[in-house]
């Protein structure tokens, strides 16, 4: 099953690369009697196909919305959408002809740049996060994992009634203070925050290994076999609490990259569009 | 003393209550009996307030009780209003539990012991059967019911469910959540409950959230007018006693069929298959004389239908010989034929034309022909294309049809069918049919010819001979006539298995070939130690020849991947077929070879074997196009679902996250379109249909909600949905987020009723499946069977 | 304080009640395993509220965000009195009169609401994130439009406004400054309306003309034309807002639009050729040359003509009677100081840097050996290279008092010896030049020759010396003028009715041969002039010794050329003509000759 980037063999590849390099060819043939820059012919000519360019572009906004729409697929959509966007770089950077300053051209200029390379990751994180979080996850899914750590804090809970009280306090704190996900930051780190008390005392409890590391001394400590059976049982549990909880946390953070880069082209395009037409405007009304 | 009557009416159903109320009318003796303690047992079990459909619309009601579309409510209100008007006899809580004695002079003993004696029986019991009772002391008691109509009518309730079934799971769980909860069971484990609804009850136990008592039994109820609790349910556990006051009794135990107390009353059915329906005469007569099946026992699941024929047989039996309430329908129907014969000859004519329904019984032809449509074709016109995906069956009435299959075609003539290959197998169309010459053919539903199957050994038999006759023909002899193939078609045997059943294993002597009928299978081959599936067959092809034709042993397992038929031919008739055509050896070896090649293109591949394996855990052995996601490039943005939605009133017909993954391979919820659908099994306005070349299977807008089809459904692809509003301008939303976002529209205000919906494939939107359009990354697609090779081997 | 905390747990279908006892001033309620009261609840946080004893009562005080329900109310902190209930998150806890000597009873009563699914007591997905793309894009969108914008363009509409942008940190439309201006014109600063005056309208060359009201338009008014258009515009050539040194690319392009097909100057109705490239399409040389205008054969003025160099028949009218070949003989030509070898750069001295030759004149270039001499007896004695009449009076003069001179006996006292002493003593001198010297002598003359005069007259002499004087001075005349001095260089013609019946024609040199192009002889030293200038071949003054084209063509290309100096239009040829001042004048008019009024080109 082909997947965007080779959509029709790389049709819009190819359409991309030939009108990059035509463009190319003429910049470098043309002589405007001139400094090369947006003013001559053919700098109106590959603005103007540029400005159309990022409009059509910001279009795949709408497209991939429209779902009446027979107008090709979404994936071969994304497809133009990514190819055309990268020659729209060549295009632009033509288009300047390599004046830049403090004003707001370089400013579109910029902003273009932005949109499009947060789109390169963004092609890259759609073509190889999936397989990353697949491979991942494992066979099952997320959902699963999130089932199964419920299913090991009931077990936990039942084992754990029958132990001393600041044992028992430590792992209901343990269970109670894992932390997960979170705010942005916390979900792309996949740094594991939980804690744990013990005799009033907050200590860290990365991947559960305090826990353990508890439990295991107190299983040393232990002398009848019941409750060393019982202390084993809990240790082999967090084991697998803690294995769940790392994939879940890798999960969690690809899931946040596979849709957080969207949240600066997006937004980044729209300031573009702004930037643009202040651009043509103000070309025009300094004439 | 006994009470005596000129009719007895079994069951308050539809049926039951129009008879009684036209036998009322007529101030004919009557009476009314009830199992349950309301009226319309069955309606009483739908959901609160929900919308019931007066189908078929064009028929016209015939009875004293009023009926038209409406709540579910308001019609058991009228209905009962009826009753009081016409001053109907109804006697509640009187189960029947044995009818002995005949026409003119039975005897109905009640379960109270009561015996009624009456000239006449009309039995409307339908088909549910009634819910078993506890059976203990003062299991009359109001707060003890059978049902639960509407979880949120009860709040902080003390309730005992009483069952370990799902149906008991089910309540236990959803009524936990306000309610303080025990739950019955019989015996210590949760046996009979599916996977799921185990750990439901098992979570919900863990939790505390419901009290769970095992190897109880109810022992006795007890009412306390006096205190805040209405009764005290009275248990016996292995430790003893414990009494429960409770709000509410559920017992879940679940139904008596009603059949096995129908054949006790000595009514006949034709065969053993549980869908069968007594033989009935014309005026709905059982084989009993002087006893009456109406209703959805007697076959017509309509309520319309039965209040009808409620009507009708009384007339019947005051020996009224009126047209039934369909005539004018027949009529319209058979109006534009050629011959000048009223309805009644007309389909009598028909039934003497045509063999197949020469065995019918009138009444069940009549019905077959209420569904039915009579075609006058010019000639050369084309009946259907091969590969369609139509289904349904075809009598010659007149003149003669043209079968094209490849470059032959064979004429058949008057008295002949055919379409049955799809109808059986439901697989697309193995040629195409031209009309003839003056030609007039009976084009019936699949869901009729089902019934009538199952119902009517006769049809069975003569359809199941030509199909397999006609099978070997297009098989393996399509230069012989049919005629001289009879020796090898009666020695050719119909086979079942059973999802997962081997046909034939690795290694065995062969025997014998497989046509397969009906179903799918999968070829798989050891692999070290493990088998390894290495293809999918599906129906109306042909399986273990290689072993023939090599006179070896097998060279590989063959497993049915869902419920198969399939033909089984000897090596002896193989053979001799070999030598009747000189070709065949050939061409099958050309289909051993392919089939070779194919095989191969798996042998390395242990992965994408154990992934067709998983594929058809999945049960899509029965699929014939199913949604698969490519779990290595999908970017999960649901932009499929979101698409459904959007393309369909704002209900998404797949649900992404939900179902299975292996692999890379993501199974979504989402209809797969199944060849023989079990949503369409039972549909009482027939809204299910299979769509035309694309053999997607959607529901149109006949629907009545009764969701049967849901229940149906294996794969649970099946929603109830009430109908939402049109999506609001998307500029607005896009720029100002006014309104609702593509594919989450408002639910319409107004009392509207939930209807099924499920995915119709895109069949009315141009550019085809939106959800597969609508993905970015091309992770999502929709594939047939035949194809999963392509998606497993990446 | 000491509490008595009394957990009621579920157990069937009663409840069972645990109790712990807390001595402590405030008690920890929260999901926290270090809480007095532990809500195992993750809608409780974990430490959710503090309860601490107030006057006959506890007072329940909420952790910052967090609050109770208390009547039914959310509140943040309430005072409970006994049989008080709070709720938080369905937990509920009431406040109890004392037993077993505590203070208080509390009891909790857990709620067993169904424990929300984990991924949702978690923030696990993006979308719990809360991130509105929608938003991001409108604030982005407006900002960029406000700033870069609204604000500029409302400084646009209203000027005074944008002095006050301008001075303020706000943006101003500097932002909209496409690049930086060029040296010259950093002056104008910030203020683009000063060449941008209407929105939407191209700057129009008013506003470079302000400043540059001097410069001269490529063609006369006359000529413009609509095909002249694009040249009508100074933006149309100079771009500015490249952060360049200079305004123009000089690129033969700009030209060629134009002169790629020929061209007609209406002014003095020259047609142009047509030129693409110096190398490979460029018209061949025309020269721009005087042309006596002759009124029965006197020339009285002159007129411009373009003459191609190629015809054959190109010649100059100067009416000067030259010879290069004569005077460049390399075998030396006689001197006055006997033989000598003439360089080209004896009589032709470049000037403003070889743009053009200092004049030739007598004085300077000629007479060192051309000396005006008219008595064979007296080779001394010069005429001045001056009018014919000047000369004849000169002449006259000489004669009459060398006769005195003669005749008288020598007398020193006597006046006239004087006089004559005044003319033997008188050293050779430049005639026609020296005006005061000459004008005292005169002065001289006339008081004492005069007197003399009258004392002749009573003496016999008288008559014989005027003849005498009369006829030498004519047979002298008519020797130079037409035989010898002037006939040699100067075209003569001859009047007998005139009282002095000599002519000599006006002569005019032609100094700048090319106006058109800007030919320098500087940078050109390294050559010879001969490499040019066939002078040593040329035996008469008609010659052009101006090279064609071709000439130019061995060294110089076009601007493509690989193998010669490229060279591009403006290298000769000027656009706006701002050089176009006196030394494009086409001669060096002769002072003396008074009939010819200066000529200077026709541009």
């Amino acid at each position: 099953m082909e997947q965007f980037l080779t959509y029709a063999s790389g049709r819009y590849l190819k359409i991309s690369l030939l009108l990059t390099v035509i463009v190319s060819i003429i910049y470098v043939m043309h002589e405007p009697g001139q400094p090369k820059n947006g003013g001559t012919w053919f700098g109106y000519t590959i603005g103007t196909i540029s400005a159309l360019l990022i409009v059509w572009l910001m279009y795949f906004g709408r497209r991939k919305r429209a779902y009446y729409s027979t107008l090709g697929t979404v994936k071969g959509w994304l497809s133009a959408h990514v190819y055309l966007g990268s020659g729209l770089l060549v295009l632009a950077t033509l288009h300047t002809g390599f004046q830049f300053g403090l004003n707001v051209h370089t400013l579109a200029y910029a902003l273009m740049c932005i949109a499009i390379f947060s789109g390169f990751y963004g092609a890259w994180a759609y073509v190889y996060l999936p397989i990353k979080k697949r491979a991942n996850l494992k066979t099952i899914s997320a959902e699963e994992y999130y089932l199964s750590i419920e299913d090991v804090d009931r077990q936990i809970i039942k084992l754990s009634k029958e132990l001393p009280a600041p044992l028992k306090l430590m792992i209901n704190s343990a269970i109670e203070r894992t932390e997960i996900g979170g705010d942005l930051f916390d979900q792309l780190s996949i740094e594991d925050k939980s804690c744990l008390l013990f005799n009033g005392e907050l200590y860290a409890n990365e991947d559960q290994s305090g826990c353990i590391h508890l439990l295991v001394e107190e299983l040393a400590k232990v002398t009848d076999q019941q409750s060393a059976i019982q202390l084993k049982q809990l240790i082999d549990l967090f084991g697998r609490r803690k294995k769940s909880l790392k994939t879940l946390r890798y999960h969690i953070k690809t899931n946040a990259l596979l849709k957080l880069w969207l949240y600066i082209h997006v937004p980044v395009s729209f300031a573009l569009l702004a930037a643009l037409i202040v651009h043509i405007l103000s070309v025009f009304i300094y004439w | 003393m006994t009470k005596q009557y000129k009719v007895v009416v079994i069951g308050a159903g539809p049926g039951g209550i129009s008879a009684a109320a036209h036998a009322a009318e007529l101030n004919i003796s009557h009476v009314l009996l009830e199992a349950s303690a309301k009226i319309a047992n069955t309606i009483q079990k739908y959901q609160k307030g929900k919308h019931v459909m007066a189908e078929p619309s064009i028929l016209p009601l015939r009875s004293p009780i009023a009926f038209e579309a409406g709540k579910r409510e308001a019609i058991l209100d009228e209905w009962q209003q009826g009753l009081l008007d016409n001053k109907v006899n109804i006697q509640y809580n009187a189960a029947v539990v044995n009818i002995d004695g005949e026409k003119g002079d039975f005897k109905i003993t009640l379960a109270n012991g009561d015996v009624i004696q009456a000239e006449f029986i009309i039995l409307g019991i339908g088909v549910q059967g009634n819910p078993r009772k506890l059976g203990v002391a003062g299991d009359d008691a109001k707060f003890v019911q059978y049902t639960l109509d509407n979880p949120d009518d009860h709040k902080n309730e003390t309730i005992v469910v009483v069952g370990a079934g799902d149906a008991a799971i089910e309540n236990a769980v959803v009524l936990a959540n306000n309610n303080k909860v025990f739950i019955v069971n019989r015996r210590d484990e949760f046996a009979r409950a599916k996977e799921g609804n185990l750990n439901l009850i098992t979570a919900a136990i863990d939790n505390g959230e419901v009290e769970c008592c095992y190897n109880t039994n109810p022992h006795r109820i007890e009412l306390t007018p006096k205190r805040d609790k209405p009764g005290i349910f009275v248990l016996k556990t292995a430790s003893g006693e414990i009494q429960v006051p409770v709000d509410r009794i559920i017992a879940r135990l679940g139904a008596i069929p009603p059949r096995a107390l129908v054949e006790s009353f000595g009514i006949e059915f034709p065969n053993s298959d549980p869908n069968s329906i007594p033989v009935l005469s014309a005026k709905y007569e059982s084989n009993v004389p002087g006893i009456y099946v109406i209703g959805a026992l007697g076959g017509y699941p309509l309520i319309k239908q039965a209040m009808n024929q409620g009507y009708e047989v009384v007339e019947y039996i005051l020996g009224n010989d009126i047209n039934p309430a369909d005539h004018p329908l027949l009529e319209s129907k058979l109006e534009h034929l050629p011959f000048d014969l009223d309805v009644d000859q007309t389909l009598a004519m028909m039934q003497t034309k045509i063999p197949v329904f020469t065995p019918l019984s009138a009444l069940t032809f009549r019905e077959v022909m209420l569904d039915s449509q009579v075609h006058v074709f010019e000639p050369n016109v084309e009946i259907f294309k091969k590969n369609d995906y139509t289904n349904s069956f075809y009598t010659i009435l007149a003149g003669d049809v043209n079968i094209v299959i490849g470059d032959r075609v064979i004429k058949s003539t008057q008295g002949n069918f055919f379409g049955e290959m799809s109808l059986i197998s439901g697989r697309r169309r193995s040629a195409t049919v031209m009309s003839g010459d003056s030609c007039i053919v009976i084009e019936t539903p699949r869901r009729t010819m089902i019934k009538l199957i199952t119902s009517v050994d006769a049809v069975k038999r003569v359809l199941d001979e030509t199909f397999i006759a006609r099978t070997i023909q297009a098989k393996f002899a399509p230069k012989i006539p049919i005629e001289q193939l009879q020796p090898i078609v009666s020695k050719a045997q119909l086979n079942q298995y059973r999802a997962n059943e081997v046909l034939f294993s690795e290694g065995d002597e062969a025997n014998c070939l497989h046509v397969i009928r009906s179903g799918s299978v999968t070829v798989s081959k050891k692999v070290g130690d493990k088998n390894i599936p290495m293809s999918y067959v599906a129906a109306n092809n042909v399986v273990g020849e290689m072993g023939l034709l090599g006179n070896t042993v097998r060279s590989a397992t063959i497993t049915a991947t869902v419920k198969t038929e399939t033909i089984s031919l000897d090596s002896d008739s193989f053979n001799d077929l070999l030598a009747k055509s000189p070709t065949l050896r050939e061409t099958m070896e050309l289909e051993v070879k392919q089939r070779h090649l194919e095989n191969t293109k798996l042998e390395l591949e242990s992965e994408s074997g154990d992934i067709l394996s998983f594929l058809m855990q999945q049960g899509l052995g029965e699929a014939t196009d199913v949604l698969l996601i490519n779990e290595d490039t999908c970017i999960g943005c649901d932009n499929c679902e979101t698409a459904c939605a959007a393309t369909h009133g704002g209900t998404s017909r797949l649900n992404r996250k939900a179902g299975p993954t292996f692999a890379h391979v993501h199974v979504p919820t989402s209809c797969r379109h199944c060849e023989d659908p079990s949503c369409m099994k039972d549909c009482p306005p027939d809204a299910i249909h299979r769509g035309g070349l694309g053999g997607e299977v959607f529901i149109d807008d006949s629907c009545i909600g009764c969701g049967n089809c849901e229940r149906n459904c294996p794969y649970g692809v099946i929603q109830m949905e009430y109908p939402k509003e049109k999506n609001s301008n998307f500029w607005n939303w896009m720029f100002f987020d006014a309104g609702e976002k593509p594919g989450e529209n408002k639910v319409k205000d107004g009392d509207n009723i939930k209807k099924a919906v499920k995915c119709d494939m895109c069949k009315d939107i141009d550019g085809g499946a939106a959800c597969v359009r609508a993905c970015p990354t091309g992770a999502a697609n929709r594939v047939s069977p035949e194809n999963f090779i392509n998606v497993v081997n990446l | 304080m000491k509490l008595l905390i009394r957990y009621l747990k579920k157990q069937g279908q009663s409840y069972a009640s645990e109790e712990v006892l807390v001595e402590s001033e405030t008690l920890r309620i929260g999901r926290g395993t270090n809480q007095h009261i532990l809500l195992p609840d993750p809608r409780v946080s974990l430490e959710h509220a503090i309860l601490t004893s107030h006057t006959d009562g506890c007072k329940i005080t909420t952790a910052s965000g967090k609050d109770v329900l208390f009547n039914r109310v959310m509140v943040k902190n309430c005072v409970l009195t006994i049989g008080d209930v709070i709720e938080i998150s369905g937990h509920k806890i009431t406040l109890l009169a004392g037993e077993q000597g505590c203070d208080f009873v509390v009891q909790v009563k857990l709620s067993t609401a169904k424990q929300e699914p984990l991924q949702n007591r978690y923030r696990v997905k993006f979308t719990d994130l809360n991130l509105y793309k929608r938003t991001w894009s409108w604030l982005l969108f407006l900002l960029v439009l406000l700033a870069c914008l609204v604000l500029p363009l409302s400084g646009v509409l209203a000027p005074t406004w944008m002095e006050t942008l301008r001075a303020s940190s706000l943006p101003d439309d500097k932002l909209w400054l496409s690049g930086e201006l060029i040296k010259p014109h950093q002056f104008i600063g910030d203020d683009c309306s000063q060449c941008h005056k209407k929105a939407f309208e191209p700057t129009t060359n008013q506003a470079c003309l302000t400043c540059h009201s001097a410069i001269k338009q490529h063609v006369a008014e006359m000529n413009i034309t609509s095909d002249f258009s694009p040249l009508s515009q100074c933006s149309s050539c100079h771009k500015e807002h490249n952060s360049r040194e200079t305004l123009s690319e000089y690129s033969q392009q700009v030209c060629v639009t134009c002169h790629e097909k020929s061209s007609l100057d209406k002014v003095n109705n020259i047609e142009y050729g047509s030129a693409t490239d110096f190398e490979r399409h460029h018209p061949s040389f025309s020269v721009s040359m005087l042309k006596p205008v002759l009124e029965n054969m006197l020339t009285t003025g002159w007129h411009t003509q373009r003459l191609l160099l190629k015809n054959a028949d190109t010649a100059e009218q100067s009416n000067l009677e030259f010879s290069h070949q004569l005077h460049m003989d390399p075998k030396g030509i006689m001197s006055a100081t006997g033989e000598v070898q003439l360089a080209c750069t004896d009589c032709h001295e470049p000037a403003l840097n070889g743009l053009e030759m200092k004049p030739i004149t007598m004085e300077e270039n000629c007479q060192s050996c051309h000396q005006l001499t008219f008595d064979t007896d007296d080779p001394k004695r010069v005429v001045p290279h001056g009018s014919p009449a000047e000369v004849v009076m000169m002449m006259r003069e000489y004669y009459a008092f060398r006769f005195i001179y003669q005749n008288l006996n020598i007398d020193v006292e006597n006046p006239i010896v004087k006089a004559g002493e005044l003319y033997s003593v008188r050293k050779v001198r430049r005639p026609g030049r020296d005006e005061r010297l000459r004008k005292n002598f005169e002065q001289s003359l006339n008081s004492q020759t005069v007197a003399a005069i009258e004392k002749l007259t009573k003496q016999t002499v008288r008559t014989q010396a005027l003849v005498w004087a009369e006829s030498r001075a004519n047979q002298a005349a008519n020797d130079i003028f037409e035989r010898q001095a002037c006939a040699v260089c100067h075209v003569m013609t001859k009047n007998e009715e005139d009282e002095i019946p000599w002519q000599i024609e006006p002569v005019a040199l032609t100094k700048k041969w090319l106006p058109k192009a800007d030919f320098t002889h500087e940078g050109h030293e390294t050559m010879v002039c001969l490499d040019c200038h066939q002078a040593d071949k040329s035996d008469l003054s008609s010659d052009v010794l101006i090279p064609d084209i071709e000439n130019c063509q061995q060294c110089h290309g076009g601007l493509e050329s690989k193998n010669l100096i490229p060279n591009t239009c403006i290298d000769c040829h000027d656009f706006h003509q701002a050089k176009d001042h006196i030394f494009r004048q086409l001669t060096h008019a002769h002072p003396r000759i008074k009939s010819l009024e200066l000529i200077s080109n026709a541009h």
